[in-house]
């Protein structure tokens, strides 16, 4: 059964009475007072406004003419892989990229997992115990499930994968507990065999940090690989020297596309999974905001990639870039807060998340449109999404209409991730 | 309206600084002492937190999250506060009336008594995360972006924090009844 003690309206409650109504006399009084006394910065010397010229770009040995042919012939393997599959009597496994038919979907409440069967709302429990579970992500085929485990000591957190079912879970990396440890933006590779992940690189510590002391866990952060059978250890992929995080891989399955750079400038980059021809995007703006191109997508094409710019300076917006830089164009209506962008897996829409508590869904004949519905997730087949509302799963329309509610209101209900398979 | 008065004091107005502080220390002021449990460091803390507001203004580019923005500089100012100025705990004596009925008012109070003690034990750290989310309303991202914490730890954190909570009112609840602060 899914607890509940009411601990999260006790406190809302509680946070409520406690407090003040007003501030102490004369304070307003005294912040004017030191106020009128101090000297502003100019708006040149702020973080903020100082934008970095440095750039990098890195181009690797290898052709990468030769890594599109290895790639499709990859591909072409596995698509006959899948034919042989579906001769047999293993069930048909969806395709690693574009629209897939709906599966479970993937939640967390309360510090474990659990899947829900959204057709009738029957739910399983995947993990249970002190270690808190978070952060589902099914593979491309929908066969696994990898989810971020801490520890109950509260010192590590690991990066687990399970069948479907939760069964024969494997810690495949482990990082430290904090600030710095690994992000729940993880990436599967094409063929489910390998996730790649951000975390700090272990031999730098956040007082090395070259960006400013805001307390993020961004700093020091390396992408890295790992095998999704825990045959080997994780391998850190990229440049050594470059910051990088929230790794997104197109959909021909060669390129990934990332958030990084050094010394407080972030930029947009692009390597190849196995962390080769580094390169930066030309076309959108660096910026010295950490917060930056923390999540990126690709068209179901390959021919477009969405992301986001900086949070720091208050201007997070969304931005459609053509995968060789060009033609870089805001999408936002420069409304407030907007970040963390997703295409549909059809590549129809685009949503991201509205100020930290609504949706926006973006296409190209309507523009941005807002759902008043809070940040879900797409489903498979690109017409629905899973989000909470109200304590409560709910299944939506494209237009935040509620299709379906998953079960009773319950407290600390995360949003889920929809489980891809065969249409 | 307070867009422009945002882009007026990004111009240098502190006239209207001064306006948009009148509007928001209440506010400010009423989350830095929840986050710090205490008044006179929770006064500390707002007005290093305006301080850096007026010094940093003219480099927030979107006017719209003048107030996100000013909350993130609240919350540096609380931990700074914490870290640096540390103060002695007064123990206080626990009293817990005799359970008589859910309905008993004197119930409320215990309950009350004990989730600030459960709040207490807390990190600042960790209240403000509970304060963003619980008292704010703040959903996760947004909380993550005012914290400047990745989504995942913000996440892990917050049922850490709520793991600890419940296990301190648990004690509590198995502490011996005191009367009176006497034992």
């Amino acid at each position: 059964m899914m607890s509940d003690d009411g601990l999260d309206r006790r406190l809302t409650a509680w946070l409520d009475e406690e407090t003040a109504p007003y501030a102490p006399q004369g304070l307003s009084e005294t912040v004017t007072e030191r106020v009128e006394r101090t000297h502003r910065f100019p708006s040149w010397a702020t973080t903020e406004r100082w934008i970095s010229m440095e750039t990098r770009a890195q181009f690797g040995a290898v052709p990468r003419a030769v890594i599109v042919l290895a790639t499709l012939a990859l591909l072409a393997a596995l698509a006959a892989g899948a034919i042989a599959i579906g001769a047999s009597t293993t069930p048909k496994l969806p395709p690693p990229f574009g629209a897939a038919g709906n599966g479970l979907i993937a939640f967390e409440h309360e510090g474990d997992i659990w899947v829900v069967e959204p057709s009738d709302g029957s739910r399983q429990q995947i993990t249970s115990g002190p270690p808190l579970d978070s952060s589902p992500s099914w593979s491309r085929d929908g066969a696994r499930l990898a989810y971020l485990s801490e520890s109950e000591a509260g010192d590590e957190v690991s990066l687990i994968v399970t069948d479907a079912r939760g069964n024969d879970p494997v810690a495949i990396a482990t990082t430290a507990s904090g600030d710095l440890a690994i992000d729940p933006w993880i990436e599967w590779s094409a063929d489910s065999t390998e996730i790649m992940y951000n975390a700090v690189a272990p031999e730098i510590g956040s007082a090395d940090c070259p960006y400013p002391p805001d307390g993020m866990g961004r700093c020091g952060s390396r992408l890295y690989v790992v095998k999704v059978d825990g045959s080997a250890p994780p391998r850190q992929v990229g440049d050594p020297d470059l910051d990088a995080r929230g790794p997104a891989l197109s959909p021909d399955g060669v390129t990934v596309a990332f958030g990084g750079g050094e010394a407080g400038s972030k930029a947009l980059y692009l390597m190849d999974w196995d962390g080769t021809d580094v390169r930066e995007l030309e076309g959108i703006d660096p910026t010295t905001a950490y917060a930056a191109f923390a999540q990126q997508s690709w068209s179901a094409d390959g021919e477009r990639i969405v992301t986001h710019d900086d949070y720091e300076s208050g201007t997070q917006k969304i931005w459609l870039v053509e995968a060789d830089g060009s033609g870089a164009t805001q999408i936002s209506d420069g409304v407030g807060h907007q970040f963390w962008p997703g295409y549909s897996p059809d590549g129809s829409a685009i949503a991201w998340n509205d100020q930290g508590s609504s949706m926006v869904i973006w296409t190209p004949d309507d523009g941005p449109v807002r759902t008043g519905i809070r940040p879900g997730e797409w489903s498979p087949d690109g017409q629905r999404l899973v989000t909470v509302r109200l304590g409560t799963l709910v299944v939506t329309d494209r237009h935040g209409e509620v299709l379906a509610e998953l079960g009773p209101a319950v407290d600390g209900l995360e949003s889920g991730r929809w489980q891809r398979i065969a249409p | 309206m307070q867009r422009e008065l945002v882009e007026r004091a990004m111009a240098g107005d502190r006239d209207a600084f001064t306006e948009l502080q009148r509007g928001s220390i209440d506010k400010l002021y009423a989350i830095a002492r929840l986050i710090l449990r205490d008044g006179d460091r929770a006064q500390d803390a707002t007005q290093e937190a305006y301080i850096a507001a007026w010094r940093r203004l003219s480099g927030l580019r979107d006017p719209d999250r003048f107030e996100p923005w000013l909350r993130r500089l609240l919350v540096n100012a609380c931990y700074h506060e914490a870290r640096t100025q540390k103060r002695r705990v007064i123990a206080e004596g626990r009293v817990r009336p005799i359970d008589t009925g859910s309905s008993d008012p004197a119930i409320v109070t215990a309950d009350r008594d004990e989730l600030a003690r459960a709040f207490e034990a807390l990190a600042p750290e960790q209240r403000a995360l509970i304060v963003m989310h619980y008292h704010l309303g703040l959903p996760m991202q947004e909380t993550a972006l005012i914290l400047g914490l990745p989504l995942g730890t913000v996440k892990s954190r917050l049922n850490r924090t709520k793991q600890q909570m419940r296990a301190t009112l648990e004690a509590d609840a198995r502490l011996p009844l005191l009367e009176g602060g006497a034992p």
